[in-house]
């Protein structure tokens, strides 16, 4: 794991480069340094709990771009280490008044709780989210179970409080269901491994002949530029994707070979708004967002690091001892990296080059009036298990007759359809589970919960009137 | 976990840190950096973000941005927000209009106006939404922000932009600031027992809270029903001085501090020969030092809480005045000191004041967490009532059911004041009245009003003076308490116990 880490980060800081030759500003910033870390390590001996000079010094470069995009913002490192725990069912992106919510899983606690892409998780138990990192609270939902969660809404500004339970089952970036004449793809927002999934997607559609291909970016606020223009480049067949003050991002020319369907509304932003514009197919839905930012990651080290690199580099500019770094090949080991500093560094220009605002924002081919995603709103009597809690033999819940419903579909339940848990569902939940390779423990836990509905989600998906509207396109 | 941290037990009987603003402690080696990491950071933000570096309110937002690893307690303030916050909570005894007000959309919204305030006199009423102050629009301003506005010297005048109820046009009043008074105690008798509000603490609430036993134990009574509902605390000097009141050499509250330089605190009551049966009253709303008297209470067995699981504050805040970056490099020079607390220290030991302009502000820090006497943390958690049921409603003494008459005027047959209607409503509750509830004292309300005196006890005349006022709104309290499930609840088990 450590090994892993470490290369990540030589990863992130080789991403972080730019190679241009740095040019120093006149009106450079010179406080008093004594000054301030002397206030630091004051808040950081006496606040209740260690928060690290490190940690401090970092929070104050969060407050000194207050007047900045919300985009703007100083990152604690541990986001970027090990697998992400289970958090509340929620994709999140790290802005400077906390997390935004990017999309949201169907029937998870945040969907429940009605949390929506742009609302911002600004306190996790009055704690502040600041300068926490992802990992860190959704390791901490996982501890803790629930929380009373303090959001701001997208929509009037102000804070309102949730508590919340912990997410059961592992959040992918990425939703796919075979439909009957079509292929449909959501993606919910980036990790590193969003492009080779949809990869994956395409080559399995393409082995059974399958060339409608729906591509749903609705509710979707992502701000990764970089990995929407690569799973863009898996859709486009030739020329510009996307540009930055920082590059600009070509697709590398090939054969596509798919009848592309895109599905766009009003919370379609940043990174769905650059794979909207660049994939050359029929768009469904609302107009987009119009609100696109290109976020530059620079990472902060301790002050003993800073020194060495500063020394060794022969300067005390980030960006020369950046290069230094690069092309010295300097391994930084992890701990000299607490955290990583976001910096809004341009605009984003889409495919035809016009910078994407609210004056540019992606219309759609066919406007429909209803965009919200079908298997997100499914009903309380819907198709869908509202995923809560274990259930097994004795168990009476709206839940289990769902999962009755789902299982029946896929032949492998026949007993009564009634909300009861029987025997005959024991059977069926230890069959399904065999066939699985989990043990036949005959509970119905909600990580196989979460499998099932993945069944119900097509019918859900069939439902859905922009999809309708594609498949009748194709 | 803690280091150097020695555990001390003091029996405490006149000596009591003002712990909510105590003297800083100095650092034992404060940080110092000579990499230039800061300014380096600074610098890259400043080069190559889209906009650059606000630097005229770059000290502020670096302060202000450096706690944002903390919690919702911590947080830069202002200079006048922190003299107003000591003038609150120390000497409960604050200038301003006499009203309590809590964050709104528009502004800030009434939920309270004292008893005989300005505010009270000008017409501000619980509802109403201010909207500006001296002109100013406050939307989107802190709570402590507006206060610092609407205060100000006494005898100075400021006009206050109100939206009545709520809604309509803006209508600017002008109001003359006075010394208010907060009195945080309140009680009346119910049967034999006495009903015990008490809706916040400061340094004073202990002394208010001696002196309303010293009247119940004129009445023989032994049975206290203290409602600490909506309480949200204030300083812990004055629920430690209340719990004393009530415990007799036992724990109260342990206080636990993260920072070596602040000793560990148990807090024990001294002996004391009275003893009581007593019910607490406790909410969702019941939170901070509240929380401290009711754990108190709980967990040495002295009564038993009735109502909701309280709201979960067990931390302890401190505020530390700082100077601004040019301050201290004077007096850093000055005293040959680095660290800014010695600095103040030594300032203020040399009889030195820095100007007013030389503040910065100061730094609100959660510095410690309190547990209960049984050693247990109620942070988030809260503490759960003994019995548990549920209550939403007016709660007597609460000012923000508006039905309390203000006293400030007498009336007589052929006035009209907003004040004559709740009286009119009131007299109607009780029976004696049932004419329509409007703001004009007519024939009716002075038959109404001769025969509540006659049956009080007091001098029947019909007119609606002070003492009146008062057995009326007495009377009010009675009908509210009578309605109100926790207090009946508590007030059925004190009975049964007694028996």
């Amino acid at each position: 794991m450590r090994m892993k880490k470490t290369t990540r980060i030589i990863y992130v800081l080789a991403m972080c480069l730019v190679i241009s030759s740095v040019s120093f500003s006149s009106s450079g910033i010179d406080v008093y340094e004594d000054y301030y870390f002397g206030l630091f390590s004051f808040i950081d001996a006496y606040y209740r709990t260690e928060l690290g000079i490190d940690g401090v010094m970092g929070a104050a470069l969060n407050g000194a771009m207050e007047n900045m995009s919300g985009y703007s913002c100083y990152e604690i490192a541990d986001s970027y280490t090990g697998a992400m725990p289970d958090g509340i069912g929620a994709l999140l992106e790290k802005v400077r008044d906390g997390f935004i919510v990017v999309s949201v899983n169907p029937s998870s606690p945040a969907h429940n709780a009605g949390i929506r892409p742009g609302d911002i998780i600004h306190r996790i138990d009055k704690q502040n989210a600041a300068v926490m990192g992802i990992y860190a609270f959704n390791a901490y939902m996982q501890s803790n179970g629930s929380a009373i969660l303090e959001i701001i809404d997208r929509d009037t500004g102000y804070i309102r409080t949730e508590r919340i339970s912990a997410a059961a089952g592992y959040m992918q970036t990425v939703d796919f269901v075979f439909l009957d004449d079509a292929g449909y793809i959501r993606i919910k927002g980036f990790d590193g491994d969003t492009a080779d999934r949809v990869r994956g997607i395409l080559a399995s559609m393409k082995e059974l002949g399958q060339d409608n291909l729906i591509i749903d970016l609705r509710d979707m606020v992502s701000m990764n530029i970089n990995d929407a223009c690569k799973v863009a480049d898996l859709l486009v067949p030739r020329g510009t994707i996307a540009r930055t003050q920082s590059g600009t991002y070509n697709a590398s020319p090939k054969e596509i070979g798919f009848n592309v369907a895109v599905l766009i509304n009003e919370h379609t932003k940043g990174a769905g708004e650059v794979i909207a514009s660049a994939v050359n197919g029929v768009s469904y839905g609302s107009a987009t967002a119009g609100e696109a930012v290109f976020v530059q990651r620079y990472p902060v080290f301790t002050d003993s690091a800073f020194l060495k690199y500063s020394r060794e580099a022969g300067s005390s500019d980030v960006r020369e001892m950046l290069n230094y770094i690069k092309f010295r090949k300097v391994e930084v080991p992890q701990g000299y990296v607490p955290g990583y500093l976001n910096i809004v560094e341009s605009s984003v220009y889409n495919s035809s080059g016009r910078m994407i605002s609210q004056q540019s924002r992606v219309l759609p081919d066919v406007p429909i009036a209803d965009t919200s995603i079908g298997y997100m709103d499914y009903k309380p009597d819907g198709d869908m298990i509202k995923i809560r809690r274990d259930y097994s033999e004795g168990s009476i819940n709206y839940d289990v007759y769902s999962a009755k419903k789902i299982l029946a579909l896929l032949g492998i339940y026949n007993g009564p359809m009634d909300v009861v848990f029987g025997p005959e569902m024991t059977t069926a939940v230890n069959n399904y589970k065999k066939s699985l390779g989990y043990p036949a423990d005959g509970v119905l836990d909600m990580g196989i919960q979460a499998v099932l509905n993945t069944y119900a989600m097509k019918a859900a998906v069939m439902n859905d009137e922009c999809v309708k509207a594609a498949v009748l396109g194709f | 976990m803690k280091k150097n941290v020695k555990n001390k037990i003091l029996k405490i009987l006149m000596f009591i840190l003002p712990l909510a603003f105590a003297a800083a402690v100095p650092l034992a080696a404060a940080y110092s950096t000579d990499s230039g990491i800061f300014n380096a950071y600074l610098n890259l933000i400043n080069e190559r973000s889209t906009i650059a570096v606000d630097t005229v309110g770059l000290d502020r937002n670096l302060i202000d941005g450096a706690l944002g690893g903390t919690d919702r307690y911590s947080y830069f303030q202002e200079t006048e927000a922190y003299e107003s916050q000591v003038d609150e909570y120390q000497d409960a005894n604050f200038v301003g209009i006499g009203v309590t007000m809590v964050e709104d959309l528009k502004g800030a919204y009434v939920t309270a106006v004292f008893v005989d305030s300005p505010a009270s006199r000008a017409g501000i009423r619980a509802g109403d939404i201010i909207v500006s102050v001296d002109g100013h629009s406050i939307e989107g301003k802190s709570l402590q922000e507006i206060a610092a506005r609407i205060k100000g010297p006494v005898d100075t005048r400021v006009s206050i932009g109100i939206l009545v109820n709520g809604s309509g046009p803006e209508k600017i009043i002008s109001i003359t600031r006075a010394n208010i008074s907060v009195k945080t105690v309140a009680y009346t008798m119910y049967g034999d027992s006495a009903y015990i509000r008490i809706t916040g603490f400061t340094d004073k609430t202990g002394d208010e809270f001696r002196e309303v036993l010293d009247k119940v134990g004129k009445t023989g009574s032994d049975s206290l029903i203290i409602d600490l509902r909506n309480n949200g605390g204030g300083t812990v000097r004055g629920c430690i001085f209340t719990a004393m009141e009530l415990l007799s050499d036992e724990k109260i509250v342990k206080l636990e501090f993260r920072y070596g330089g602040y000793l560990d605190l148990t807090y024990m009551a001294p002996e004391n020969d009275r003893e009581y049966r007593i019910a607490v009253l406790v909410n969702e709303n019941t939170a901070s030092a509240a929380e401290i008297l009711s754990a108190a209470i709980q967990e040495n067995e002295r009564g038993i809480l009735v109502g909701e699981t309280t709201y979960g504050k067990s931390l302890v805040q401190s505020s530390y005045r700082i100077l601004t970056q040019k301050a201290y490099e004077k007096y850093s020079a000055q005293t040959g000191e680095t660290d800014m607390y010695v600095i103040i220290r030594t300032l203020a030991f040399k009889g030195i004041e820095p100007a007013e302009e030389e503040w910065l502000g100061a730094i609100k820090l959660t510095i410690g967490e309190y547990l209960t006497p049984l050693g247990k943390s109620i942070n988030n958690s809260g503490i759960k009532p003994d019995i548990s049921i549920e209550y939403d409603g007016p709660i007597a003494f609460d000012e923000t059911t508006g039905r309390e008459i203000w006293i400030y005027e007498k009336y007589d047959v052929g006035m009209a004041s907003e004040q004559i209607k709740k009286a009119k409503y009131i007299l109607g509750e009780l029976g004696y009245y049932n004419g329509d509830i409007t703001g004009y004292y007519d024939e009716a309300t002075f038959d109404a009003v001769m025969r509540f005196q006659a049956d009080e006890g007091l001098y029947p005349y019909g007119v609606l003076d002070f003492t009146t006022q008062g057995a009326l709104n007495n009377r009010q309290r009675l009908f509210d308490i009578g309605r109100d499930p926790q207090f009946m609840m508590a007030y059925g088990q004190l009975e049964r116990n007694g028996d």
